[in-house]
């Protein structure tokens, strides 16, 4: 997409609407403002309930008929959730191999193929929503919001005439913007002087901000988010900054690394003991499994690792006791040390 | 081994008589905060003149060690169940007692649950190496003990006899036995604090010149002491005896005398107020004892003699200043309290 595209979706989020042109006829929908969305909730009450007593499923009861005609199981929810983790696996190794741009671009195709997929799993639990009771208030609900701010160019209600209300939603839908033009805009000018420019003036939309549009909102959102990233002493290089994948990665990196140092914080305040502290092998008590996967997330990747192949051997074991010494990582120890020892003891000898 | 820390999420300690044939509730340790376990491996080099590539790489008896910490909560101590009992008596009998030390190890899988130990680590034949006890203003009582031994092993479906029935039963939710962890106990006395030193009159004794700063108008259990932390502790220093045509040590044995010491900070409203001469002895034999409302009893007896004193604190930092009494004394210390 080009400049002018993002500069005309600023444009459109600084006015707080979406131009549609329908032939010759122009026709402005307007983020609905707070009193609104308030009376917008009183239709959806009313369209729910009209619907609960005409029958419809509750939405938490249409689990039950997905799953009873094969649309949907519990393996997608965990399907969805390893390709959630794979994606931001596949974000992290972008930003750690940014400068590899073969593979950058191999790994683009990765991720959004796993969006994708991720899309489908997540959209077959959803499949029959429109059909519950909270579906059908939704909907009314969107339809009460489009018809009350859709306006012609002298602010006059448009009263449906040549066009009826499903054409203008779903171009008000097919047109919605993603968070990818809006961190576009939040990162660059014309937008960017106008955050900067603003900030020190504090009303940049002059409006407070519960009078904020969505897009406004997440907008100075995504604005914040990187003059944070800026302000970062770790900051990454200008160049990941500009590639969303990227930047997502950086954040991945940068959270796990904080959740990691957090709780080896806590570990290690919890630990008084500094023989048990420097031991190597520390076990901390875990009441649920919940809390004994959060102290096997504390070990890096070697240790893991470790922790994996032993138990591998432990159960290749087939019940009988294995000696400690047996585990591979401590007959390598073993071999590290003979092998110091054989160095020095050579060295010294001379 | 590398000097990389694995962590590893246990779900519960026991410390058994060595050789007993089934883990019981009674064995399991409550209070348990964390534990460490170590080891080093010796290996000796042996060259041959003309080659240089080794001889032979021998493999000495590898040592290992865990150390656990607990909070003093009314249940057994941890040098009781490594003792069986023999800290309320005598430091020479407990230096010889072996016992069995189990870890059910958590599995590292995402997604599985359940009150079953997948894995076990059983420490076997294991000496008492140091005891540790610590009493402190801010935080809970501990009491820290290290253990030495030779063999470790772990397994997936035996703990001696069968984890799954002898250990399930009570970390499971049921219980077969008193002691057993079932998921609502609770401290049997309570967690000792520091209102739960009992330092007024007829419980501990605690020497005459940790009083020197004493107070006046006493106020609960503390007899307006100004003590902030009480540490008690001692090393066995667990030697291997070998002996031909044997790998591994049949014996260890502590090295006699054994050191106790006891460490007690004071804040100080007008210095050590300890004098010192240099034409008569300074010091005399003090009793020591020290109790807690869990029903702990340490006794280190009645020859404990003053061996330094510290001054700190004070500065223009704002802290307060402390002095700390030190005290030692040889082979005395028999931890009683605590039960099943």
């Amino acid at each position: 997409m080009d400049k002018a595209f993002y500069e005309k979706s600023l444009y459109r989020i600084l006015q707080g609407r979406l131009r549609l042109v329908l032939g010759d006829l122009v026709l402005y929908v307007y983020e609905p403002d707070a009193e609104l969305v308030e009376e917008s909730y009183d239709i959806y009450d009313e369209s729910y309930k009209q619907a609960y007593f005409r029958g419809c499923y509750l939405k938490k009861d249409l689990i039950d008929i997905l799953v009873t005609n094969d649309l949907w199981t519990p393996l997608y929810e965990k399907q969805s959730k390893k390709l959630e983790k794979d994606i931001e696996d596949l974000k992290v190794d972008i930003y750690k191999t940014f400068y590899d741009k073969r593979k950058v671009k191999s790994l683009k195709l990765q991720i959004r193929n796993k969006e994708r997929q991720m899309t489908d799993c997540v959209m077959k639990k959803h499949a029959l929503d429109h059909a519950s009771c909270e579906g059908v208030a939704s909907f009314a609900r969107s339809i009460w919001l489009i018809s009350q701010t859709t306006k012609l160019k002298d602010g006059s209600h448009y009263m449906w005439d040549k066009f009826p209300i499903s054409i203008v939603m779903d171009h008000y839908s097919s047109e919605q913007l993603g968070s990818e033009v809006i961190r576009r805009i939040a990162r660059t000018d014309p937008w960017r002087t106008m955050w900067y420019a603003g900030k020190k003036n504090i009303d940049i939309f002059g409006k407070p901000a519960y009078q904020l549009t969505r897009d406004q909102l997440a907008l100075c959102s995504y604005s914040s988010m990187y003059d944070n990233v800026h302000e970062n002493p770790e900051a990454p290089d200008e160049k990941i900054i500009e590639d969303d994948d990227c930047l997502d990665g950086w954040f991945i990196v940068q959270r796990r690394k904080h959740k990691k140092d957090k709780k080896q914080q806590e570990i290690d305040d919890m630990i008084s003991n500094p023989k048990i502290k420097n031991s190597q092998e520390v076990f901390v008590v875990a009441r649920d499994q919940q809390a004994a996967n959060e102290i096997y997330d504390l070990n890096d990747p070697v240790a893991k690792s470790t922790v994996h192949h032993r138990k591998q051997a432990i159960e290749n074991a087939d019940g009988d006791q294995i000696s400690f010494t047996k585990f591979n990582d401590v007959r390598q120890d073993i071999v590290t040390q003979s092998h110091q020892q054989a160095i020095s003891k050579i060295k010294g000898g001379r | 081994m590398s000097n990389q820390r694995i962590f590893y999420a246990v779900q519960a300690v026991a410390i058994a008589p060595r050789g007993t044939a089934a883990i019981q509730p009674i064995h399991v340790v409550h209070g348990l905060q964390s534990v460490g376990m170590s080891s080093t491996f010796t290996l000796d080099q042996v060259f041959e003149m003309g080659q240089i590539e080794i001889y032979e790489n021998i493999e000495q008896v590898a040592d290992i060690e865990i150390t656990l910490e607990k909070v003093i909560d009314g249940y057994k101590l941890l040098y009781d169940l490594a003792t069986e009992g023999s800290c309320k008596t005598s430091i020479v009998a407990s230096s010889k007692k072996r016992s069995d030390v189990y870890l059910a190890v958590f599995d590292d899988a995402q997604d599985h649950a359940t009150g079953v130990p997948q894995t076990v680590c059983m420490n076997s034949g294991m000496y008492v190496s140091s005891v540790a006890y610590n009493y402190s203003v801010d935080g809970s009582a501990t009491e820290s003990v290290t253990m030495v031994g030779n063999d470790r092993f772990w397994n997936t479906s035996t703990v001696v006899a069968n984890p799954s029935t002898t250990w399930a039963a009570y970390l499971g939710g049921n219980p077969t036995g008193s002691g057993g962890i079932i998921g609502t106990d609770t401290p049997k006395s309570g967690v000792v604090r520091r209102t739960d030193v009992l330092l007024g009159a007829g419980a501990s004794t605690v020497p005459a010149e940790v009083d020197l700063n004493k107070g006046s108008s006493p106020l609960g259990n503390s007899s307006n002491r100004r003590i902030q932390s009480i540490s008690v502790s001692t090393d066995f220093g667990q030697e291997n005896i070998q002996e031909l045509g044997r790998f591994g040590p049949y014996h260890r044995y502590a090295t006699f005398p054994i050191e106790v010491t006891s460490e007690f900070e004071v804040v100080s409203a007008s210095g050590d107020l300890v004098s010192v001469s240099g034409s008569d002895p300074n010091l005399q034999n003090r009793t020591i004892i020290i109790k807690d409302n869990a029903g702990t009893v340490l006794n280190l007896g009645t020859k404990n003699k003053l061996s330094s004193v510290s001054y700190s604190g004070g500065d223009t930092g704002g802290g307060n200043a402390t002095v700390t009494y030190s005290y030692s004394n040889f082979n005395v210390l028999t931890v009683a309290g605590g039960s099943v």
